[in-house]
């Protein structure tokens, strides 16, 4: 009986059946920020202006740059807590040199060589010796962040306004860091997409034993996420001080959690072996977004907190069902 | 059984007459309160720094000790490392070391309430720094006063540009994790504010509550935090709500949120229409008030002098003086015209704090405050 049932169907033409896991996972979090926009275009004054849209972009550029480490570290099968230590890290290294006459760009490529040695570490212990990444990263977290209170003596430092490029604008209003933001997110998508390097983070993230059977390399691949983590969250560091034209030990250290949160959005799994920069982009941009329009909006900074908290669970609750629909399909 | 009847009465009369007696012993040493010979000698101090990550609160304490321990005083200095869980369990080793005064600066509110019980357990006196500890005398800024004269001095500065209440929006940045014994601040400055200024709705501080926004169609309240990032990505949005053809005055409650806000001020080309005020005397705040027309006052309490305010207040405590609800430092704003008579001239470095408030001046009895001889009209 049963048999004869399955054969009458597949004799009916089939028509195409919308389910869950067919939709890309980064097409219902896209849907969503269009639907934010729109929200707020009718509902808040000034939103939808050249003006705001160069606010949202020059705001949300930090965590971006941060949000792209994370993210192949994500893909990896990892996460990066030590993004909140390394940008106040490298902005008051950043300061410190400058201010103390090193050319801009000498002062940079230290921040980045620190960023590089924090990776290395971060290298050590999780891919040699198997320390689980939450704990290294919050580890290293704390000692990144102390170096920089202990750099800046827990004062803000000035930086140079000569040494601060980065912030200065180049069209409009528009800052030099938006631009090296957006080609640094055109690169890690190239290279995520494009290269046997992107799939192979993708190939140890979804399963490092399958990946090191079939030969991949997975403590130079692996190990290269962090590293990449770490110089972008320097880099980060020194894009924040340039905009801000100064630094001190607590800046920008809530930007791991805003960075991790991008990502999820986006459509990367915790578990590794998903997500995408263009995931990453939507997610960055929805939370500067939401954060934006609630603020031109007028609602209270409480109720934003709760407002974020409740789109970041409702992203990653869609990902998880999304998930269990693709295993059943 | 009536004989220990007429026992327990007498002992209970007695009891009572000792503690009436104490309490006037108390309330004479109350109009005293100065150092038996300039000698601190045999007196023990128990000194809780907030967090020693914090250079302004070793600074802090590190007065405090050095000119104490000069006196002949024993100082146990502890660190509460920014968290409850360790203020906790350093209010019971100041207990038990058995000091004749703590003073005790909780980073956090969290634990003010048992640590508050464990010294009035312990029947020793205990100073609150900044957050107040249940049962213990409070110093603090008196942030009412000191956003008052801000309030006054961003009046001046706007009568002289010709902004009023037609042509300007006031944004007050309030810090959400500092709760209301230091927003106080931001509403106090508005209040103020509107009360002086031509053209502004009076408002009360009252009026403003955490979750305001709107302060009718002159005033947005936002959150900008304490640190410059936060100052920096709060005002550029709040920015986009206010035409560019008027003109912004920014309050914040520490100079890192305001250093943040102005700099979203330079990127939205608004600088030439906007006019900020700072809370705490950094460098940074000087440079720009020295130099630049956009950051043009900053309050100031003389935060890493705080030490020496304490130390008389512990002293004058010592000697059985009840301080009064609040013992306030010095307190001033400064701008352009005033900064050089508080400070040495391209510099933060003190040279003259103003008079300490009335109420504070029963620290002078002590003769401490004039060892250190930096406030007006106080020498030794």
């Amino acid at each position: 009986m049963t048999n004869q049932v399955e054969l009458n169907v597949a004799k009916a033409p089939r028509a195409p059946r919308f389910t869950l896991s067919r939709l890309p996972a980064t097409a219902v979090v896209g849907t969503f920020l269009v639907l934010v926009i729109a929200v707020f275009s009718i509902t808040a004054d000034g939103f939808l202006t050249v003006g705001n849209a160069t606010t949202i972009v020059s705001t949300a550029s930090v965590i971006m740059i941060a949000a792209l480490g994370q993210l192949l570290v994500v893909i990896s099968g990892g996460f990066d807590l030590s993004i909140g230590g390394m940008i106040p890290l490298a902005a008051v290294l950043f300061s410190s040199l400058t201010t103390s006459g090193w050319p801009m760009w000498s002062a940079l490529l230290a921040c980045l060589i620190i960023g590089v040695i924090v990776g290395f570490i971060h290298t050590f212990f999780i891919v040699f010796l198997k320390v689980n990444p939450l704990i290294t990263t919050l580890a290293t977290l704390s000692v990144t962040g102390g170096i920089g209170f202990i750099l800046s003596n827990g004062q803000t430092l000035a930086v140079p306004g000569d040494a601060g490029v980065l912030g200065d604008q180049v069209i409009g209003t528009l800052p030099w860091h938006v631009l090296v933001m957006v080609l640094l997110v055109i690169v890690v998508h190239l290279l995520l997409q494009h290269s046997i390097f992107g799939r192979r983070i993708y190939m140890i993230g979804g399963n490092s034993e399958a990946a090191r059977i079939a030969g991949v390399r997975v403590t130079l691949i692996g190990g290269s996420a962090y590293v990449l983590s770490a110089v972008f969250a320097a880099f980060a560091g020194v894009v924040l001080a340039s905009q801000l034209l100064a630094a001190s030990g607590a800046v920008g250290s809530d930007i791991t959690l805003q960075s991790l949160a991008a990502v999820v959005l986006g459509g990367a799994a915790l578990t590794g072996g998903r997500g995408s920069v263009p995931g990453a982009v939507i997610g960055v941009l929805l939370l500067g977004i939401i954060a934006n329009g609630m603020t031109i909006l007028l609602v209270p900074s409480f109720y934003q907190q709760v407002v974020s908290g409740i789109v970041l669970l409702a992203a990653v609750t869609f990902s998880r069902l999304q998930e269990r629909a693709k295993r059943v399909s | 059984m009536k004989k220990n009847g007429r026992r327990l009465a007498l002992v209970v009369v007695v009891s009572v007459v000792a503690l009436i007696l104490s309490a006037c012993s108390t309330a004479t040493a109350s109009s005293s309160g100065g150092i038996k010979g300039q000698s601190l000698k045999g007196v023990k101090f128990a000194f809780a720094i907030s967090d020693s990550a914090a250079s302004v609160d070793v600074t802090q304490a590190n007065v405090f000790v050095q000119q104490a321990k000069k006196l002949g005083a024993t100082v146990h200095v502890y660190n509460n490392n920014g968290d409850a869980a360790t203020m906790l369990s350093n209010s019971a080793l100041m207990v038990a070391s058995k000091p004749n005064v703590i003073v005790d600066y909780p980073s956090v509110a969290d634990a003010t309430d048992r640590v508050g019980q464990a010294f009035t357990t312990a029947g020793i006196p205990c100073i609150a720094i900044n957050v107040p500890i249940q049962g213990c005398s409070f110093f603090n800024f008196d942030e009412t006063a000191l956003a008052d004269l801000g309030a006054e001095a961003m009046a001046k500065q706007m009568k002289a540009r010709g902004w009023n209440g037609s042509n300007t929006t006031v944004i007050i940045g309030q810090a959400s994790e500092l709760g209301e014994s230091v927003n106080i601040a931001v509403t106090s400055f508005y209040s103020k504010l509107s009360e002086i200024v031509p053209g502004m709705t009076k408002v009360k501080a009252s009026d403003i509550g955490p979750s305001t926004t709107k302060i009718n169609s002159q005033g947005l309240q936002v959150d900008v935090g304490l640190t410059l990032d936060q100052g920096y990505s709060t005002i550029n949005s709040a920015l986009q709500t206010i035409p560019t053809n008027r003109n912004v005055v920014i309050y914040t409650v520490a100079d890192d949120a305001t250093q943040g806000a102005l700099r979203a001020v330079a990127a939205q080309n608004r600088s030439s229409t906007t006019m900020g005020s700072g809370y705490g005397g950094e460098p940074a705040a000087f440079d720009a008030i020295r130099t630049g027309n956009v950051w043009v006052t900053d309050q100031i309490g003389f935060f890493p002098y705080w030490g020496e305010f304490v130390l008389a207040m512990a002293v004058a405590m010592h000697n059985g003086v009840t301080p009064p609800p609040l013992t306030a430092p010095s307190q001033v704003v400064v701008d352009k015209q005033n900064i050089d008579t508080y400070f040495k001239k391209g510099t933060a470095d003190v040279t003259t704090m103003p008079a300490i408030p009335k109420e504070s001046e029963y620290l002078l009895k002590t003769g401490i405050l004039q060892k250190f001889g930096n406030i007006e009209g106080v020498t030794n």
